[in-house]
């Protein structure tokens, strides 16, 4: 009966020991988990914040002030534009030509 | 005998009875040995009792979940609103963490000391608001909403008892006025109380985002060029719009004036106004377009009905006039692309009052529109719609409705014949999208037409709305305004407005632009009408938007602009002339 009662307490404090060590182990994980949960939603704030500055740097207005100012593109006009099928493609006798006048 | 020792003996009464209680004698050790086992029994079951007590509550604080738990409600209790974007993706609106500062005034120590040091910080309190903030009898005392990191760390350098920096959030709209009255506005609480921010107020209080029609590109060029127009004319607002024809999204949708939903109580009322969506006005002319459709599609009239417009017609003791008389009678064409008021009421009459408010009805120009803001109105349209409604009708008088609605309206019979509802809300391509057809093929091909006459011929009232290489069909519509506090209208003051689509032979997008109330000008030669002043406008956005929009130009005789124009129409006595004047 002593026996018995004696491995059950071994048993008891081992397992306890287990149990403890699981739990601190645990904690450890969830500290790790909340710092990462913090570090993300740092993370997305910033991206947040950087987000709404893109937004608020490329104000079509203000793009509108810098091209004027700082490039010398102005709108094409209407006539200058084709679609891509208008362009004629080199037929094979085209292409022929073309490599002869390479060699 | 051991209870007859000398030491008891010399103790006596109380003394001596306690003593023995203490410290009894144990003549029988056998006895002694039971009490003492029973003792021990005793202490053990309590130290083992303790014991178990402290490591069942340990098992219980090892094996409890609570700390996981807690973390997430708080993470979904947290979830920011969500944000709205344009169709491309475009930020127009999101809640951005941010730093407040209160103060707890039973805290502070020295309430000058206090004032006297914050009030470097903080630029918009000076030491006597923050001495007066301090005199509250209340435990929290906000004192600035809006702390920047660098003034974050300063006061907290400063180290003050009750003055304390916590986290919050603000709403921001990095376009400011671009689209206001789209996006709308959220209260101190950041609940929606305007606009997109209080029709999906559900959606972005969940945290999930909104991607709108809206493409801000577009938003920016419409704005801008009704703003210059509204200027240049002096008028006192306006308002704008481009709409996909071909599944209802609107692209753009401008009211003018606006402002700045980041500082949303210093906007005025006529600001916040929407005329695009809760304004409804008479509209003018360009009615006709609709009054050509519904007399096509009913066989009322046809490309060679003929209609004397060379006296003013009475109605009801009402005289009705054309703004450009013509002496002879007019083809249904030329009521058009002419804006023949006098034309227009003869058609209207042969509609009948019956059939005419059918189609108004299913044009969806009788209902509140199904737009996704809470800003819209109720059309103002007559309860008994007699033979006076119907000639007045015709011409966009006495049916009051809003810009959306026109737009909705005018695109079935300048598109291809099918209603849609306008929405602001991007459709995915597979959306399966409610369509009534309203006008057939044969019907809207030849109301396009004459639009693009109204615009290519030297004598239509649009003329200024071409924009080279876009092929524009266009509307105009110069409706006198009601006098304020009397009956009748008055003459002086205008709603100009505008309704154009393009490509014209195949539309892809619909632009209305309406300018409230311009003042005619030496440059206009004392004109202030549609043709004047909403048309350039037409012009500019078409020319501008086009590309962001992905229309590319075309070659004005190419055989497919021909085949999808009616030919035979006749203007003036000759054939016509799609190409620009």
């Amino acid at each position: 009966m002593l026996r018995f009662i004696l491995i059950f307490c071994f048993a008891l404090a081992v397992s306890g020991s287990a149990l403890y060590m699981t739990k601190l182990s645990v904690d450890g994980r969830y500290d790790r988990l909340s710092d990462l949960q913090a570090e993300i939603t740092e993370a997305e704030n910033r991206a947040i914040i950087l987000e709404a500055e893109w937004a608020y740097l490329s104000r079509p207005d203000r793009l509108l002030d810098l091209s004027s100012s700082l490039l010398s593109m102005r709108p094409i006009k209407p006539n200058r534009v084709l679609p891509l099928e208008s362009i004629p493609l080199r037929t094979p006798k085209d292409k022929e030509n073309g490599g002869d006048n390479a060699q | 005998m051991r209870n007859s020792s000398p030491r008891n003996s010399k103790r006596s009464g109380f003394a001596a009875g306690l003593w023995r209680r203490v410290w009894p004698s144990r003549p029988d050790p056998d006895k002694s040995r039971r009490v003492a086992r029973a003792r021990l029994l005793i202490a053990g079951v309590i130290a083992s009792s303790c014991f178990m007590g402290i490591s069942a509550k340990a098992v219980w604080l090892v094996t409890s979940s609570d700390t996981l738990g807690a973390g997430k409600s708080n993470a979904a209790a947290s979830a920011p609103r969500g944000a709205i974007y344009d169709r491309k993706g475009r930020l127009l609106a999101s809640t951005l963490p941010m730093m407040r500062l209160h103060l707890d005034p039973k805290m502070v120590l020295d309430p000058y000391e206090v004032a006297q040091k914050l009030a470097p910080l903080l630029p918009s309190k000076s030491e006597a608001d923050i001495l007066k903030a301090l005199g509250r009898n209340s435990r929290f005392v906000e004192l600035d909403r809006k702390i920047t990191p660098a003034r974050h760390a300063a006061i907290l350098a400063l180290g003050l008892p009750g003055v304390n920096i916590s986290q919050t959030s603000l709403r921001s709209y990095p376009h400011g006025a671009e689209a206001a009255h789209l996006v709308g506005q959220v209260d101190r609480d950041g609940r929606g109380i305007a606009g997109i921010e209080k029709s999906l107020d559900d959606r972005l209080s969940a945290g999930r985002d909104v991607h709108l029609s809206i493409d801000l590109g577009v938003q920016a060029i419409v704005r801008q060029s009704l703003f210059d127009q509204i200027e240049r004319f002096e008028g006192v607002g306006g308002a704008g719009l481009v709409m996909d024809m071909q599944n209802g999204e609107i692209i753009s949708l401008v009211s003018l004036p606006d402002y700045d939903p980041n500082h949303f109580a210093d906007a005025s009322e006529d600001a916040v106004f929407n005329r695009a969506t809760k304004g409804v006005f008479e509209m003018g002319s360009i009615f006709k377009v609709l009054n050509t459709a519904i007399a096509l599609e009913t066989d009322t009239a046809s490309l060679g009905s003929s209609y004397d417009v060379s006296k003013p017609l009475y109605i009801s003791g009402f005289p009705i006039s054309d703004y450009h008389p013509y002496d002879r009678s007019l083809n249904l064409s030329e009521v058009l692309v002419y804006s023949s008021n006098i034309g227009s009421a003869k058609v209207a009459e042969d509609i009948g009052p019956v059939l005419q408010r059918s189609y108004m009805e299913k044009l969806g120009l009788l209902s509140r529109p199904s737009l996704e803001l809470p800003e819209t109105s109720q059309p103002l349209y007559p309860k008994k719609w007699g033979r006076l409604s119907t000639i007045t009708i015709s011409y966009g008088y006495g049916l009051s409705v809003s810009p959306v609605h026109a737009a909705g309206a005018i695109a079935a019979a300048a598109g291809n014949g099918e209603f849609i509802a306008p929405t602001l809300l991007r459709r995915d391509p597979d959306t399966v999208i409610e369509r009534v057809r309203i006008f057939s093929p044969e019907t809207t091909k030849k109301v396009r037409s004459m639009m693009r006459l109204v615009v290519s011929h030297k004598d239509g009232t649009a003329n200024y709305a071409d924009a080279p290489g876009y092929l524009v069909g266009a509307k105009t519509g110069s409706a006198e305004k009601l006098k304020k506090g009397a009956r009748g209208y008055n003459k002086k003051v205008n709603l100009t407005s505008v309704i154009a689509a393009f490509p014209i032979h195949n539309p892809r997008y619909l632009v209305f632009v309406m300018v409230d109330e311009p003042k005619p000008q030496k440059f206009s030669y004392g004109y202030a009408t549609a043709g004047w002043v909403a048309a350039p406008v037409i012009a500019e956005i078409v020319k501008k938007a086009a590309p962001v929009l992905g229309v590319l130009p075309m070659d004005i005789n190419a055989p497919e602009i021909r085949q999808n124009l009616e030919p035979n129409l006749n203007i003036g006595g000759k054939g016509a002339i799609f190409a620009s004047f």
